[in-house]
Parts: C-alpha cells; structure tokens; sequence
C-alpha cells in the first residue's frame, strides 16, 4: 500500500486507456480465436490454403451470384499454373463473417476444353471451365434432364473472357431444364470444324 | 487533526473531474501543506490548536479552493471513462458466449490434433507404424497395419490419418488417399488397387484430422507397400514393410 | 481553459522558484517569503490550483520523495515546457512593468 502511494495517482485518463485496451484484446482474442474473416480476401485465403495448391492463385474474373437471395453471394474465378479455381464467397455477421467455399479443377487432361461443376451453393450449380483453343466459336453442352430428355445450350466464346489466349467461363446451371447429367461437349470453330468430347473426358 | 480532515475532505471533494485515487492525493497535499504551516506557527509560540486553526483559515474557502483546482482537470476524460467501461461491459457481455464457444472449439481442435498424433492401434492384431509425411503443413500418417482376409484373397488394410502441423490448425481433405493422387505399388513396381476400408474414424463435430482405412490387396510374397503421392507439385514416397509371419488374421474379419 | 491574463503573477512566481530548484508547496510559500524579503506572501489558496493547472499543462512534473527524516511531500518540477512559459510570462511582465514605471515617470507629484 505504501508503495501505491508514493507511485503517481490513477488518472481517468489512465483508465480510458486501459479500458479501451482491454476490449480491442478482447475483440482481437475473440477474432483470433473463432477465425472470423472480416475481409471476402481473408476467407478466399483461407480456403485456398485448405486445398494445398502449388501457388496462390490469380483472380480472373468475379460476379454476383445472380439467382441467390442473399445480397452478399458473390462468386471469384482464379487460376494459377496448376488449376482453375472457382470460388463462392458470402458474408454473414453473426456467424464467421466472410467465408468461402468451392471447386478446384486441376489442369490434367490438356484437352482444348476442361469444365468442372460447381455444386456448393445451393441455389444453382455453376459450370466453370477453360477453352484453351482460341479458334473456338461456341461450346454447346449436350445434357440429359431428370424426365429424360435430351437438351443442349450453346455459350459463345465472345461472351467469355479471354486472357492469355483462351477463353474461361462461368455459368449458372441452365436454368431452363433440369439438367440431370451432362453427356457432351461440343466445340465449333471459326473454320467450322467441331469436335466432341464425352464428359468423362474433359471433366472433374 | 479532525479540523484538518474537515477542511481536507471538503476541499477534495468539489473536486469532482478527478479519479477517486487523484482526490485522495490532492486531500493529502493539502493536509501535509496545513500540517508544514502549523509547524511554523507553532515555532513562533503557539500552541497546537491554535496553529491548526491559524493554518486552515490562511487557505481560506476550501469548497472554493476545491473549484478551483477541478479546473485543472477536464471533464471530457471523466465522461469518456465511464463510457469507455460501459462499452467494455456490453463487448463482453456481447462475446461471453461466443469467446468461450471459440475457447472450447480451440481446446477440442487440439486435443483431437494431439490424440490424431498418438493414434496406434488397440487389437492385439494390428500392428503400429509411424510413418509420416508433410505436405504444405498437412501431416499424412499410416500409424496402424491390419493383415486381412478380403474376398477370400489376402490384403493388408492401412490406417491413415491427416492432420496440420499446427496443433491448433484445422485439416485439409485433400491428401487422403484417392485415385488422382495416390498410386500403390508392390517392390516390383506392380501397382495395386486400392478400396476404401471400414468407416471413417472422424468424429461428428473434429476439424482437427480425417482418419481412414484402406485396404490393399497382397501377395503373401510382397515385402514392402510403397505409397506415391503427386499433386500440384508435391510428392512423398512412403515405403510400408510387411511380415507376413506375424500376420493374425481375426476370424470376424474374414469377408 | 483560456490562459489566465498575466496580471495574476502566482504562476510567474511558481514557475521562477522551479527554475531554482525542485520544491513542494509548503516550501515554495516560505522560500517565496525569504526572497521577496517578506514583501509579499502567496495567497495559500491560489498555490494549488495553479499548481494543479501547470502540471495538466505540461509545465511542471510532480514525484513523491522524502523532504526531511521520515516526512515525504509532493515536489513538483519545472519542464522544458515550463522553462518556455517562464520565459514568455518573464518577458510579459518586464514589458508590463516597464509599461507601468514609463506611466509613473509623467506622474505629477514628487518622485
């Protein structure tokens, strides 16, 4: 006690200071420690790092998820040498904040098409792919839907992004039909040639 | 003195911008100053209450010497410590829940990353290993061996297990034995398939590790399994002795 | 706080007793007594809130140490920024008083 005395008085100042100090260590304890993501950049990291890729990825393109109710859906498509990464992203305040998910496809087949589907949100699936070929014109998938039927839906390569000599895409599943499995793909050149693939063979 | 306190007191107690522990060093200054004055005039002949009485009423009003001295401190620093307390209350009042949930969550992920460590087999025919390999952080671990008898033909079932190098890191799924990353081989370069075992071993809620059998179909000839692993760059090699000659098979696993 | 005017010189007199030597208040009014040859006395009254202001100014600094065997009082300690405000108030009063005595010189009546 005598010690206290001698030392210089607590001033509210002081005590402001401490106060305050201790909530930012509170909150920063508490963002450490349940792994709360305050930026969309922070989550995408995140789950990149679950997936053990060879180098970070490069984002290419990102969207609004365009059929998802929740404002905050937004979805990121990023490659490095290895693979294609797609990745859906969404805020939610009271739970980790940003988070991510997603698929990965892995460069291994080296054929002019590679496509993967995306089923993480479950509002739509989305199929996201490269088109290596850059005399490609239009790529049609030729699907079966659920009562059987056979339907196809062609995307145009001038819609897609082009970067580095080949053409990426992202697409919400054809919403115009039940799609139940795909079959084929179907690559239309600028010469008029084309060239099929079975969807085993370009897909993951 | 009592008419030392009285003065005191009154004096510090208009000084209300002040902490309570500021309060009492002003109350104390001023008494040490009245009893220093009392001393002198006590020197001078008089006597111990007089000089007391002759000390205070030099200082004059303490309730406006109190005033006086509150000016010195501001009122700005009052107000934002006691809002700055009512933050902190309603912050962890706010997070109580969340951070123990957190606190909980960190302490399972480690007990379950330092069970996923020690795993070994508890039969009297499974056969411990601790063969480890890292990739990017992520351990792969065969730490069991179970000779089987699998569609009437021999196999050995490996138990693996995948957890972080971190002790409070989650896991990765991505290197656990499949197809795409995975090949098996016997010590003649023979490639083997292999079959997903009985069930995961994760529990419901862990992040920590992911724990899987799998067996492997093999000659009562071959000596060693080799495990190579090839993904975005990375590789491991692990090379699995077998001794067939303390193989048990247990007559419940015969399928 | 608005500055007070420079006409109340308890602070000029405080902040030039620091210059001298580290003292705390008790001190200060006799060693005020001893130099000013017993012409004047600080009104007690006025010593700590002035005091209480220079410290949250930043004029003066305060530590607790032992003044005579077994008694320990409260010193206070004149800073740089003190030093500079004894400075300005010193130049603030000579000009005043010179103001004054120029005044007084064509003052009517025998010197």
């Amino acid at each position: 006690m005598k010690e206290k005395k001698s030392a210089k008085p607590v001033s509210f100042r002081k005590k402001t200071c401490y106060t305050l100090a201790f909530c930012a260590a509170w909150l920063l304890l508490y963002l450490v420690l349940s792994g709360y993501h305050l930026t969309p950049n922070q989550a995408l990291r995140s789950y990149e790092d679950t997936l053990l890729l060879s180098a970070p990825t490069q984002m290419l393109m990102q969207g609004k998820s365009l059929s998802a109710p929740d404002d905050f859906a937004r979805w990121r498509l990023s490659e490095n040498e290895d693979c294609l990464l797609f990745s859906l992203y969404f805020f939610r305040p009271r739970m980790d904040g940003w988070s991510a998910t997603g698929s990965l496809l892995e460069y291994q087949r080296n054929t002019p098409v590679e496509i993967a589907i995306d089923h993480s949100s479950t509002y739509e699936d989305y199929w996201f792919g490269k088109i290596s070929d850059p005399a490609v014109l239009s790529m049609e998938v030729r699907y079966e839907t659920a009562q059987g039927e056979a339907g196809s839906e062609t995307f145009w390569t001038k819609d897609m992004l082009y970067h580095n000599g080949a053409y990426y895409f992202v697409v919400p599943a054809s919403s115009s039909a039940w799609v139940w499995s795909i079959s084929q793909l179907v690559l239309h050149t600028r010469t008029g040639g084309t060239q099929i693939y079975d969807f085993e063979d370009v897909s993951q | 003195m009592r008419i030392y306190d009285e003065f005191c007191f009154a004096a510090a107690g208009a000084v209300r911008n002040a902490s309570a522990q500021e309060r009492n060093a002003i109350r104390q200054e001023l008494r040490e100053h009245l009893e220093d004055h009392a001393a002198a005039l006590m020197e001078d002949g008089l006597s111990a209450e007089e000089a007391a009485r002759a000390a205070v009423d030099a200082m004059g009003d303490p309730a406006e010497i109190g005033k006086a001295i509150n000016q010195a401190y501001p009122l700005r620093w009052r107000i934002l410590s006691h809002f700055s307390l009512l933050c902190a209350i309603v912050l962890v009042c706010l997070l109580y829940l969340p951070m123990w949930t957190a606190i909980g969550i960190l302490y399972t992920t480690i007990d379950d990353n330092l069970y996923a460590r020690q795993m070994e087999p508890f039969t009297s025919y499974g056969i411990p290993l601790d063969l480890k390999a890292t990739v990017k952080g992520q351990v792969f671990r065969v730490w069991g061996m179970e000779y089987r008898i699998q569609n009437g033909a021999p196999a050995v079932e490996l138990c693996c297990v995948t957890y972080n190098r971190l002790p409070w890191g989650s896991r990765s799924s991505q290197i656990n034995l499949n197809n795409q990353t995975f090949s098996v081989y016997d010590e003649n370069g023979t490639v083997l398939p292999f079959l997903y075992g009985s069930t995961d071993r994760v529990p419901s809620v862990s992040s920590a590790y992911v724990a899987s059998d799998y067996i492997i179909p093999a000659e009562e000839t071959t000596q060693k399994l080799i495990l190579d692993y090839q993904r975005m760059g990375e590789s491991f090699t692990l090379t699995i002795p077998i001794d067939w000659s303390a193989a048990q098979t247990d007559p419940l696993k015969r399928s | 706080m608005a500055r007070k005017k420079s006409i109340d010189h308890t602070e000029l007199l405080v902040l030039s007793l620091l210059s001298q030597q580290d003292m705390y208040g008790y001190q200060m009014i006799a060693e005020l007594e001893k130099q000013s040859n017993r012409t004047f006395a600080m009104k007690e009254g006025t010593l700590y809130p002035v005091l209480h202001m220079l410290e949250h100014e930043g004029a003066v600094s305060s530590y607790r140490a032992a003044a005579t065997a077994g008694k320990e009082r409260k010193y206070y300690h004149l800073t740089q920024v003190g030093l500079t405000l004894l400075q300005e108030e010193r130049a603030k009063w000579q000009a005043y008083s010179a103001a004054v005595n120029a005044v007084l010189q064509n003052a009517a009546g025998p010197a």
